[in-house]
C-alpha cells in the first residue's frame, strides 16, 4: 500500500472518529453532504481543490473480499497484472487530458466487453491517488450495472435527473466503497422508449459537474458504441475510451467503429480481459484433491 | 500475420485456458475413443518368405546367341513379379488351398475374398534379386501356411508363365516365318513370269544395245537425208537446164543456118539484080525469101531473148537434141535416186520408233525385274533370319519347359509368427494421446492465424494507427479462481484416470489377456 493511500485511510478514519464534518454538510441519510455533495442544490463552492480532497467523507470502504468479488482492483503489495494495467492506463490518460475536469466517454464494441470494468477500475486507479477524484456517471440505462457499488443511495440517479424529478445535481452524485469515487446510478426514472440524453438537461448536467469540481475526472459508462444513446454522448464528452474485448472483435469491426468517433477526441482503446491464469500450486491442488476424496468417503 | 514465437506462445496459451473444457472434454473424448479401438483392434500376423532370383545360371553362357531368356532387371522383376502373385489365377488358388472359397459363394463373394487375400499379401523388391513375399492375417497360423503356398504357387505360375511367353514367342516367330516363306515364293514366282514375258527386252536389256542401234539409225538417217537434199539440188539443175540452156543451143544453131542462107539468098539477088531488074518475078521472090529469112532471125534471137520457163521444151528440135536427151536421163535418175532415197528415210525413222519403242518396254522390264528382285533379295534375307530366331525360340521353349529359364530358390522360407505385426494397440493408444494434446494446440494455432481477431496490442496499434492504452489481464473472482481450480483438479484426475487405463489396456493386450 502506497505512503498516498495509507494517508488517505488514516484521514478517512480520523474524519469519521472525529466527526470532522460539520454538521451542515452531512446529508441526513449519512450519505451526502460530502464536500462535493452539496444541499443546496449545486451553488457554486470550491470544494473542487486538491486540499479538501482529503476531507471528503468517505463511507466504509469496501473490504478486500467484496472488491474481489465485485472485481475491483485492489492496491496491496503484491500488486496484481490488473492493477498494473489500470495503472498505466490512468497514467498515460492523465498523460493525455490533464489532471481533471474532463468528461471521458468509456465504451464497448460489443455488449459485455468490459466498458463498465474498465470504467469501475479506471476511476479507482484514479482515487489510488489521494490527490484526485472521480465521478462515475451509469450512462446505459438498458443495462445499468453501478448501482452495485453505492453504499449509501438517496434512490435517485441520472434518469432522474434528467426526467426532471430532481433537480439537485448533488443528490445524485452516491459515495461508493472505492476510496475517491463517486457515482451517479442510472436511477428509477428509465423509460426504455425515451430519450434522455438529447435534452438540455444532459448539457447542463455535464456542464455543472465539470464546473463544480474542476479536479476531477467525469467517467461516463456508456452502452456499446453503436447504440444511439453512445452516439448522442460521443458529442458531449470530451475524451472517448474504447473497451476492445480480447479475441471477440477483429480489426476490421474496430476499423468501422473508429469511424463514429471523432478522431480528436478518441483517447485511445485498451484491451480487456486478456486471459491470464493464475499460478497454481499443483501441490496444494493434488492435495485438495486427494483430501476431498477422502472426505467424500467418508 | 507474422506473430513473434513467445507471443504466439502465450496466445496459444490464452486460447488454450479460454477453451479449456471443450478442449478438456475433446481430450479425454479422443484418448477414451483410443482406448476403446485399441481393445477391439485385432492382433494381426505375419509371415513371410523370400525368394532368390537367380540373376545367372549355366544356360546363359552355354545357350549365348541361342536363347533368350526373360529380361530380369531388379524394376522390371518385381513389376512382373507383382502382376504373378496378385493375378487372380495365384489368389483363387491361394483361397481354394486356405479353405477361403466354398463352392456355393457367389461370384461377388469370390472376388470380395481375393480382394481381402490381395489386402493382404504384399511384394517386396529387396534388390539383388530378392524378392520377399508376407502375408497378413488375423490367425498366425494361416498367415504362415499363406506365405509359404505363395511361394509355392508364385515360383511354379513364374514358371509357367514364362513357358507360356516362350511358347508364345516361338509360335509368332513359325507364323512369321511361314508368311514370309509363302512371300517369298510368291516373289520368285513373279519374278519367274516377268523374266518370261520379257524375253526381247532382256535380249538386248541394258538399254545400252537399243540405244547404240538408234544412234546407227540417226547416222544412216542423217547420210540419207544428206543424200536426198544433194539428188533433189541436183535435179533442181538439170530441170533448170532442160529448160534454158537446150533451147539456146538450138536457137543458135538455127540462127546460124538462117544466116547461111541469107547470105546465099543475098549473094543470089545481087546475081540477079545485075541481070534483072527489081521488079523481076526471080529478084522480087529472091527479096521475099531474104525478107523471111531475116523475120525468121529476129524471131529466133526474141525467142532466145525470152527467160527460160522451166517447163520442158515441146519444141521438136530441142528435144531431138543430144544435150536436152542428155539432161533428161540424168533428171530420170536423179528422180530415181530422191525416190529411193525419199523411202530409205522413211523406213529408217520407222525403224528409230520402233526401235525407241522396244527400248522404253525394254526398260520397264528391268525396272519391274529390279524391284521384284530386290522384293526377293530382302524377303529373303528376312527369312534366313526368322529361321535363325525360330530356332532359338525353340530353344528358349525347351529350357522353360525344363524350368531352366528363371531361377527360383527360396532364400528364406516361411516361418510360424508368434508376435503380432503392424498396428497395435500400443500404438493406437500413442497415436490417440499424441493428436488428443496436438488437436488442442492446433486448434489454438488455427484459430489465432484465422479468425482474425484482435489479441495483440501492438497489431492494433500498428495496423489501425490508434493508440492502445493499455492490455487488461483477466481480474479473478473468489468465485471463478474457485472454478478454475476445480477445473484444473478435473483435468489432472481425467489425464490420469486416461493415463492409468491406457496403460493398463496397453499391458493387458501385450500379455494377451485379452
Amino acid at each position: 500500500m502506497s505512503k498516498i493511500e495509507k494517508a488517505l485511510r488514516k484521514a478517512q478514519r480520523e474524519s469519521q472518529s472525529l466527526s470532522l464534518a460539520p454538521a451542515q454538510l452531512l446529508r441526513p441519510n449519512g450519505a451526502g453532504g460530502t464536500p462535493d455533495v452539496p444541499h443546496d442544490g449545486g451553488k457554486a463552492i470550491s470544494f473542487g481543490s486538491s486540499a479538501t480532497i482529503p476531507l471528503m467523507q468517505q463511507p466504509e470502504v469496501m473490504r478486500p473480499e467484496e472488491r474481489a468479488l465485485s472485481k475491483v482492483i485492489l492496491s496491496d503489495v503484491d500488486e496484481s497484472p490488473a492493477l498494473k494495467a489500470f495503472r498505466a492506463i490512468r497514467t498515460r490518460i492523465v498523460q493525455r487530458v490533464g489532471t481533471g475536469g474532463s468528461v471521458i466517454l468509456v465504451t464497448a464494441l460489443q455488449p459485455g466487453g468490459g466498458a463498465t470494468f474498465t470504467a469501475v477500475n479506471l476511476g479507482a486507479a484514479i482515487g489510488l491517488d489521494a490527490n484526485k477524484t472521480s465521478l462515475l456517471v451509469d450512462c446505459n440505462f438498458r443495462y445499468p450495472s453501478l448501482q452495485r457499488f453505492v453504499s449509501t443511495n438517496s434512490g435517485k440517479g441520472l434518469s432522474d435527473y434528467l426526467s426532471g424529478k430532481c433537480n439537485d445535481v448533488g443528490a445524485i452524485i452516491c459515495p461508493t466503497g472505492i476510496e475517491r469515487l463517486r457515482i451517479v446510478p442510472a436511477g428509477n426514472q428509465i423509460d426504455p422508449g425515451k430519450e434522455y440524453f438529447t435534452g438540455e438537461r444532459m448539457h447542463q448536467l455535464i456542464w455543472n459537474v465539470r464546473e463544480r469540481y474542476p479536479d476531477r475526472s467525469v467517467i461516463l459508462d456508456c452502452a456499446p458504441l453503436r447504440t444511439a444513446d453512445t452516439q448522442i454522448l460521443l458529442q458531449l464528452c470530451d475524451h472517448v475510451l474504447i473497451v476492445v474485448p480480447y479475441g471477440r472483435v477483429t480489426e476490421s469491426q474496430l476499423r468501422a467503429s473508429l469511424k463514429l468517433v471523432d478522431p480528436n477526441k478518441l483517447l485511445g482503446v485498451v484491451i480487456n480481459d486478456e486471459p491470464h491464469v493464475p499460478r497454481l500450486d499443483w501441490r496444494v491442488l493434488i492435495k485438495s484433491m486427494i483430501s476431498g476424496l477422502f472426505r467424500g468417503k467418508r | 500475420m507474422l506473430i513473434p514465437n513467445d507471443q504466439l506462445l502465450q496466445l496459444v496459451r490464452n486460447e488454450l485456458y479460454l477453451w479449456r473444457r471443450p478442449l478438456l472434454i475433446s481430450f479425454v473424448a479422443i484418448n477414451l475413443l483410443g482406448i476403446a479401438i485399441s481393445v477391439v483392434w485385432p492382433r494381426t500376423y505375419t509371415s513371410w518368405t523370400t525368394i532368390l532370383v537367380e540373376e545367372k545360371n549355366i544356360l546363359d553362357p552355354l545357350m549365348q546367341g541361342t536363347a533368350v531368356r526373360s529380361p530380369v532387371s531388379a524394376v522390371d522383376r518385381a513389376r512382373h513379379a507383382k502382376e504373378v502373385l496378385f493375378g487372380r489365377r495365384v489368389m483363387q488358388q491361394l483361397a481354394e488351398e486356405l479353405g477361403l472359397l466354398r463352392e456355393n459363394d457367389s461370384e461377388l463373394e469370390k472376388e470380395t475374398i481375393l480382394n481381402s487375400l490381395k489386402g493382404k499379401t504384399e511384394l517386396t523388391n529387396l534388390g539383388r534379386g530378392l524378392l520377399q513375399i508376407s502375408h497378413t492375417d488375423p490367425s498366425p497360423e494361416r498367415a504362415f501356411r499363406a506365405a509359404e503356398r505363395l511361394a509355392d504357387i508364385f515360383i511354379s505360375a513364374s514358371h509357367e508363365q514364362k513357358l507360356i511367353e516362350s511358347t508364345n514367342a516361338f509360335n509368332f516367330i513359325d507364323k512369321q516365318v511361314k508368311e514370309y516363306h509363302d512371300k517369298l515364293q510368291n516373289v520368285e514366282q513373279q519374278l519367274k513370269e516377268l523374266r518370261a514375258s520379257n524375253i526381247d527386252s532382256n535380249a538386248g536389256a541394258g538399254g545400252t544395245d537399243g540405244l547404240a542401234r538408234i544412234n546407227q539409225l540417226r547416222g544412216q538417217l542423217d547420210q540419207a537425208t544428206q543424200e536426198l537434199r544433194e539428188a533433189e539440188t541436183r535435179i533442181q539443175s538439170l530441170t533448170r537446164q532442160l529448160s534454158g540452156e537446150a533451147v539456146n543451143a538450138v536457137t543458135i544453131s538455127r540462127t546460124a543456118q538462117y544466116r547461111a542462107r541469107l547470105t546465099d539468098l543475098q549473094s543470089q539477088l545481087a546475081g540477079l539484080r545485075l541481070s534483072f531488074h527489081e521488079t523481076h518475078p526471080d529478084v522480087v521472090r529472091v527479096r521475099h525469101q531474104i525478107e523471111d529469112l531475116q523475120e525468121a532471125i529476129r524471131s529466133e534471137e526474141v525467142r532466145r531473148q525470152q527467160p527460160a520457163s522451166g517447163a520442158p521444151s515441146q519444141d521438136e528440135s530441142v528435144v531431138s537434141s543430144p544435150v536436152y536427151q542428155q539432161l533428161r536421163i540424168e533428171q530420170a535418175q536423179t528422180q530415181t535416186r530422191i525416190d529411193t532415197l525419199s523411202a530409205r528415210i522413211a523406213e529408217i525413222n520407222r525403224q528409230i520408233a520402233n526401235e525407241r519403242n522396244l527400248s522404253k518396254e525394254a526398260q520397264s522390264g528391268v525396272t519391274a525385274v529390279a524391284e521384284i528382285s530386290r522384293d526377293h533379295q530382302v524377303n529373303s534375307a528376312i527369312y534366313q533370319d526368322l529361321l535363325r530366331r525360330r530356332e532359338n525360340a525353340l530353344v528358349s521353349m525347351n529350357i522353360n519347359r525344363e524350368r531352366q529359364g528363371l531361377g527360383f530358390s527360396i532364400q528364406e522360407a516361411a516361418y510360424l509368427p508368434l508376435h503380432p505385426s503392424g498396428l497395435r494397440s500400443s500404438h493406437i493408444i500413442m497415436i490417440a494421446a499424441l493428436f488428443s494434446v496436438l488437436l488442442p494446440i492446433g486448434f489454438a494455432v488455427t484459430k489465432i492465424y484465422v479468425d482474425g481477431q484482435i489479441r495483440i496490442m501492438g497489431s492494433v496499434a500498428e495496423h489501425l494507427k490508434v493508440p492502445v492504452l493499455g492490455v487488461i489481464p483477466h481480474l479473478w473472482s473468489p468465485s471463478e479462481e474457485q472454478q478454475l481450480k476445480r477445473d484444473a483438479q478435473w483435468g489432472m484426475l481425467l489425464m490420469a484416470g486416461l493415463f492409468f487405463v491406457g496403460v493398463a489396456v496397453m499391458v493387458l493386450r501385450y500379455v494377451q489377456v485379452f
